[in-house]
């Protein structure tokens, strides 16, 4: 794991986080911003990435691993290549949210919110709370992208899309 | 009555180069900042929206021209602006579209609103789930800034703003607007004690002032049209239009922008009414947040202070249907799981009170609450709804609120589970 980074920032990534930082008059205020790029690149948030971004930021690890367990779109555990966000809240439960989130368990063997992902590392799934997309409940969404007015029975062609 | 939409904000959002600068040019676009810039003194901008009384889109519906006029005075720190494009209050998606498709209005609203307050810098904080939005955003300020609307010496007349996208990562406590700041400095969503209010005390400790994409999306119109052609639209209690969220039971779900005071059984209506035929059981007004309404109590009009004598909130307009084949404890099941998982923890009233309430409610719906839970519910929710000091923010009210309404509107209901053992609307 640690293999995968030997410096800090990451060569390809360097420039694209000098740039927001440059954005702030306190270097820290990137801390999102740029753990959002590394959740994306790696699918995770690795020890050696809080402690490589403390040093940049100047702050301390421990802080560091306090955000990182705050927010929901961060996590420690490898996620799938996709992650899915099955929204799980008012407007997408009233239009049938429960039986999508179970026919997305069933499909790919995963339980969802367990953190785990598919044993060939494409899939996990999570539920979320509202994902300000109600119009098109219920509602997924997937590397950015985003899926509404589904139905337990439109799940395989999902998957079959994400999987090209 | 069949109603008819007034699309100021959401004008022409269908037409496919709608998120384009040479099409937001096309329609008058910038043409309000540069009137500002060139024409007006930054205090002219702050009076010309304060006589609008362009009230707060985000749910509290404070006046933004009143809340700009308390930066302090003889500042010498930088001034913010922190644009809360958060917009994770259940029900609600009106910033989303604004966003995605009419960036440029957002960000002209930003533009005039920093030259207003003297700010040369400001952050739109977006949700981490919205990045459609976040891209169309970063690419209207790439190209206002490649024609000269922002930057360095605006128009040639020596202003210089900079607006940033910022990203938030999945928290709905980073809506209240000092989580929000606390985000934005790299911290957890962790609200503060006001005051100091973020006027006097906001983001990196300075004077800064927090409003909603809706409300800075309605600057332009205001600077461009004037106060008195906006007062003109919608109520005296609230002038304006609204973007309503239309979700849940409807047939036609989606964003529709009235004119304030448009009555909300005509919204309904609008969405094509409840759908498959079925009847209509319970309205929310404003968010997961609001006091539920019952059928005979939505022939009201929608505006911050009908729906407050109403008993409710107008919140985000965040309108959810609900038809009669639903279980309301198994609803307010669901609104507690939100507000019980979003609770930051700070406060133990919040914490613990949201995590009982849910229990309870989790236990009547399984058909294993006593009489007594009921009540127990009920006064959970009086004992967290932090009116009166007991809690940091007030994500503490917005699970009172629904919960308290729900057990007061729907007893019987709850009391059907006890006696029954059972969810009734579950079969035997
Ligand atoms: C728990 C909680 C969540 C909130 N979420 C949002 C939000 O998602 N978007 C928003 O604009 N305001 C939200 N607000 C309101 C903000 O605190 C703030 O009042 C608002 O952004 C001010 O802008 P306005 O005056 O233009 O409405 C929230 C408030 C609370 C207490
Ligand atoms: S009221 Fe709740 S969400 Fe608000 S600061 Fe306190 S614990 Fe956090
Ligand atoms: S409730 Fe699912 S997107 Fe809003």
């Amino acid at each position: 794991m640690g293999a995968e980074i030997q410096t800090f920032p990451p060569e390809h990534l360097k420039e694209r986080f000098d740039r927001i930082v440059a954005r702030y008059p306190k270097r820290l205020a990137a801390l999102i911003p740029l753990l959002m790029m590394l959740q994306r690149e790696y699918q995770h948030i690795t020890p050696e990435h809080m402690e490589g971004l403390a040093t940049y930021l100047g702050t301390t690890p421990a802080h560091v691993l306090g955000v990182v367990t705050f927010y929901t779109m961060f996590s420690h555990r490898k996620r799938g290549k996709h992650h899915l966000y099955v929204c799980k809240t008012l407007s997408c439960h009233l239009r049938g949210a429960p039986g999508v989130i179970r026919a997305f368990e069933e499909k790919l063997g995963v339980k969802a919110g367990s953190g785990e992902a598919t044993p060939d590392g494409e899939f996990s799934v999570d539920t979320a709370e509202c994902l300000g997309l109600c119009e098109q409940a219920p509602c997924v969404l997937v590397d950015g992208q985003r899926f509404g007015n589904i139905t337990p029975e439109m799940v395989d062609q999902i998957v079959k899309e994400l999987s090209r | 009555m069949s109603i008819r939409e007034t699309r100021i904000l959401l004008s022409d959002i269908e037409h496919p180069e709608s998120p384009t600068l040479d099409f937001y040019l096309s329609g008058g676009g910038y043409k309000a900042l540069e009137k500002a810039l060139k024409e007006m003194t930054p205090k002219q901008v702050v009076d010309e929206v304060t006589k609008a009384k362009v009230r707060g889109r985000g749910g509290a519906g404070f006046e933004a021209g009143r809340k700009w006029q308390f930066l302090p005075k003889n500042n010498t720190k930088p001034v913010y602006l922190t644009c809360n494009a958060d917009e994770s209050e259940p029900g609600t998606f009106k910033d989303r579209h604004i966003m995605e498709r009419r960036p440029h209005l957002l960000i002209e609203g930003c533009l005039i609103t920093c030259y207003a307050i003297g700010a040369k810098t400001g952050y739109i904080y977006v949700r981490g789930e919205f990045p459609q939005a976040q891209a169309s955003l970063s690419s209207a300020v790439e190209e206002a800034r490649a024609k000269n609307l922002l930057g360095p010496d605006i128009l040639g007349t020596g202003v210089s703003i900079d607006i940033w996208v910022h990203t938030g990562a999945g928290a709905y406590i980073c809506g209240e607007e000092t989580g929000m700041l606390s985000s934005i400095e790299g911290g957890r969503g962790h609200p503060k004690l006001k005051p100091p209010f973020p006027a006097v005390e906001g983001l990196f400790r300075c004077p800064t002032v927090v409003n909603n994409v809706e409300t800075l999306s309605n600057v332009p119109f205001v600077i461009r049209e004037g106060a008195d052609a906006f007062l003109k639209l919608g109520t005296a209690d609230t002038p304006g239009t609204r973007i309503f969220c239309v979700s849940g039971h409807v047939e036609k779900p989606g964003v529709f922008e009235y004119e304030c005071g448009v009555n909300l059984k005509d919204v309904i209506a609008a969405a094509g009414g409840v759908w498959k035929g079925r009847k209509l059981k319970a309205v929310i007004p404003g968010g997961a947040s609001a006091h539920v309404l019952l059928p005979h109590e939505i022939d009201v009009a929608c505006d911050f202070g009908s729906l407050a004598k109403a008993g409710t909130i107008m919140g985000s307009c965040g309108v959810v249907v609900i038809d009669d084949t639903t279980c309301m404890v198994e609803t307010l099941q669901n609104v507690l799981e939100f507000f019980a998982h979003e609770s930051c923890g700070q406060c133990t009233p919040c914490r613990e009170g949201t995590g009982w309430a849910r229990k309870i409610v989790t236990r009547i719906e399984a058909g294993k609450g006593t009489m007594a839970d009921i009540d127990r519910l009920y006064e959970v929710a009086d004992n967290f709804e932090g009116m009166g000091g007991k809690t940091i923010c007030a994500l503490s009210d917005a699970a009172a609120w629904p919960t308290k309404s729900y057990v007061k509107k729907f007893r019987q209901e709850f009391e059907e589970h006890v006696r029954l053992g059972r969810c009734p609307m579950k079969g035997a």
